[in-house]
């Protein structure tokens, strides 16, 4: 009796909400994810708080990343100049803010390019298989083996030009490869689904399976792995800079200076340690910080989006 | 007479292994005028599901490769047609319905954004009238509140629904040939059943639409089917009206299929008959003799030697037994035991 109005009792598929029954969407998952641990929500905040204030810094801050103020040496934090000044008399503020732009913009834009790039390559490579496939992928391990620090420094040499966006693209170059090959594993697998030969069936291009079906079947793995990706990059310009090769950027004045990137700070910071601590200290920390919490958010979005590490 | 719409003349399919090309359909002729419904039946490995693939273009391409024949649909020679043509004909004049419902939808979209773009491939509708058409098809297919139900994604809906919005899928262009490639075999019994009253009732609504129907299911064949076509080791065997072949059939293989089929009427004292053996795997080179010698009990001793040549017989019936040169029909011998 009882096992029978259990039975009955069932919802009917009428009075089950909509609502309920479909599935959250991409973003809807990804905002379940950043929500669903502090560290992620803090590291979310966290970032979006310093994005905020690096990029809206020329509106606020009193002095501009490359004004000289002309005192004999460094000072240190004061509430004229929060940071204290560099040994060329520069706020440090200012610029640690202003430096910030510089390495979200280089870690955003190479990540964007690369991703751009790895995604359509991989796809292209792991659809149509075969020679393409060999041909394509072979490209790319020889990509890999090239001493790409070299190449740029070469690049630099040879075209001579320091200018910033040829980082942007020059560390876009080498870093779509790791993002092709994770696509083209990814496209290799959902091919032999049913569901492309039913979209052959039906007339689907080649073009269009790829575009928007396998491409966007591979989204999740696609940002975890651009995630982890920015602070790569960001880390090979602070590398870069710190090693001292010298981008510059049009200097408020109209003059191209070097650029003050958080590596170049960092850099900078180093060779004064002894004297002026807090040249170091303040760039390292937002730059750890950062890094940190973009690594937080990118672990989230893993949890989020594969389900084979779902606890 | 109006041209038939499908023509099948000596297809031949071939696979490609390390040790060279392995024949699989050998030789195949099909005819399907318009309107006419033909069953394709046979084991696995027969080549029928093949031979829809070569229709649709649709082979895995280097693996397997149409090594002689020609298609001919509704005039032209598909084997002729550059591949963004056959691609253009694919879902529009020619459409598909595949097996398993459960695999042949996306993941990542809703039905009715599938169903859109089964409808912009061939055809570019606003989004008004795309919402529309596809509402439209939805309730075609019998799945009510399409309203709601197109935005729902492929797993929140049973297999049955599923196989309808493959339907709807393939029917949304009006094909001129439906080529259905075992619809129900995935699916369990009572929902088989909805899904050929389904495709019964597409077909009558259309009558100039013609249907391919794969299976190895005789009782599918049989719901759906003017004419049967049977297969054995990628050559036709038998092929005839439904009729004739389910009360006289002329080959021992079809004999053997429709034995092994329950009869509830006449149940069969003991086990139920089954065909011996196994279909001969591929080789690299035919043999003369008969491919179904080795399963045959009514083999005789020319099966062993000589090439089995086609006999027609009256009414569009055929077979290709050596049987059929002894007598006039195999049905008037006297049982088929040894």
């Amino acid at each position: 009796m009882l096992k029978r109005r259990l039975f009955f009792s069932a919802p009917s598929p009428d009075s089950t909400s909509w609502q309920d029954l479909s599935s959250p969407s991409f973003s809807m998952r990804i905002f379940h994810a950043l929500k669903s641990r502090p560290s992620n929500s803090i590291a979310a905040i966290y970032l979006l708080v310093l994005a905020a204030l690096c990029f809206s810094s020329g509106l606020f801050v009193p002095y501009a990343w490359d004004e000289i103020h002309f005192v004999s040496e460094a000072t240190g934090p004061s509430w004229q100049h929060w940071f204290g000044i560099d040994d060329l008399g520069r706020d440090l503020f200012s610029r640690v803010l202003y430096g910030g732009r510089i390495s979200l913009s280089v870690g955003l834009m190479s990540t964007s390019v690369s991703v751009l790039i790895g995604i359509s390559y991989g796809a292209i490579a792991g659809y149509f298989g075969g020679t393409i496939d060999r041909w394509m992928m072979r490209l790319v391990d020889v990509l890999y083996c090239l001493p790409y620090y070299f190449v740029i420094v070469l690049v630099m040499v040879l075209f001579s030009i320091d200018s910033l966006y040829l980082l942007f693209v020059v560390l876009a170059l080498f870093q779509w490869l790791g993002m092709a090959r994770i696509i083209r594993g990814q496209v290799l697998s959902l091919k032999e689904q049913e569901f492309v030969l039913a979209l052959r069936g039906m007339g689907a291009s080649h073009a269009r399976i790829v575009f928007r079906h396998m491409v966007p079947n591979t989204l999740g793995i696609a940002s975890v792995y651009a995630t982890l990706m920015v602070p790569g990059v960001m880390m090979q310009e602070a590398f870069l800079s710190f090693i001292g090769i010298p981008f510059t950027v049009l200097g408020t004045d109209g003059v191209h200076k070097p650029v003050a990137s958080w590596g170049s700070l960092l850099s900078e910071g180093a060779r004064y340690f002894d004297t002026a601590p807090w040249l170091l200290i303040f760039p390292a920390f937002f730059f750890s910080t950062t890094l940190l919490a973009i690594h937080f958010l990118g672990d989230g979005l893993r949890d989020a989006l594969d389900p084979s590490l779902k606890v | 007479m109006q041209e038939p719409l499908l023509v099948i003349e000596n297809l031949q399919t071939a696979i490609s292994s390390p040790r060279g090309l392995m024949p699989v359909i050998d030789r195949l002729n099909l005819t399907l005028e318009a309107g006419e419904t033909l069953g394709l039946i046979g084991e696995s490995g027969s080549g029928k599901t093949m031979t829809g693939m070569a229709i649709m273009d649709l082979l895995p391409k280097p693996q397997v490769q149409i090594t002689g024949g020609r298609l001919i649909f509704q005039g032209q020679d598909l084997l002729r047609l550059t591949p963004r043509e056959r691609q253009r004909l694919r879902g529009a004049r020619i459409s598909m319905i595949f097996q398993d419902p459960m695999a042949s939808l996306s993941p990542f979209y809703t039905i009715g954004s599938q169903i859109a773009e089964a409808i912009h491939v061939h055809q570019y509708l606003g989004h008004r009238e795309t919402r529309r058409r596809v509402c439209e098809l939805l309730d075609d297919v019998g799945i009510t509140e399409p309203e709601r139900r197109m935005r729902l994604f492929p797993h929140q809906m049973s297999g049955g629904m599923r196989q309808r919005v493959m339907i709807a899928m393939a029917l949304a262009h009006e094909p001129d040939l439906l080529i259905a490639d075992e619809p129900t075999t995935a699916l369990d019994v009572t929902i088989q059943d909805q899904i050929l009253k389904l495709l019964a009732q597409k077909l009558a609504v259309r009558p100039t639409m013609s249907l391919l129907l794969v299976s190895h299911n005789w009782g599918v064949i049989a719901a759906l089917c003017q004419r049967v076509a049977v297969m054995y080791a990628g050559r036709l065997v038998e092929e005839g009206r439904l009729d004739k072949l389910s009360s006289a059939p002329a080959h021992p293989y079809t004999q053997g299929l429709l034995d092994s089929i329950p009869d509830w009427d006449h149940p069969t004292a003991g086990l139920l008959p089954s065909l011996p053996g196994q279909a001969p795997a591929l080789s690299a080179t035919r043999r003369t003799r008969c491919d179904f010698l080795d399963r045959c009990s009514a083999r005789i001793s020319r099966c062993h030697t000589e090439a089995v040549p086609w006999h027609s017989l009256p009414e569009g019936h055929g077979v290709r037994c050596h049987l059929q040169a002894l007598s006039g029909s195999l049905s008037q011998q006297e049982g088929f035991g040894p």
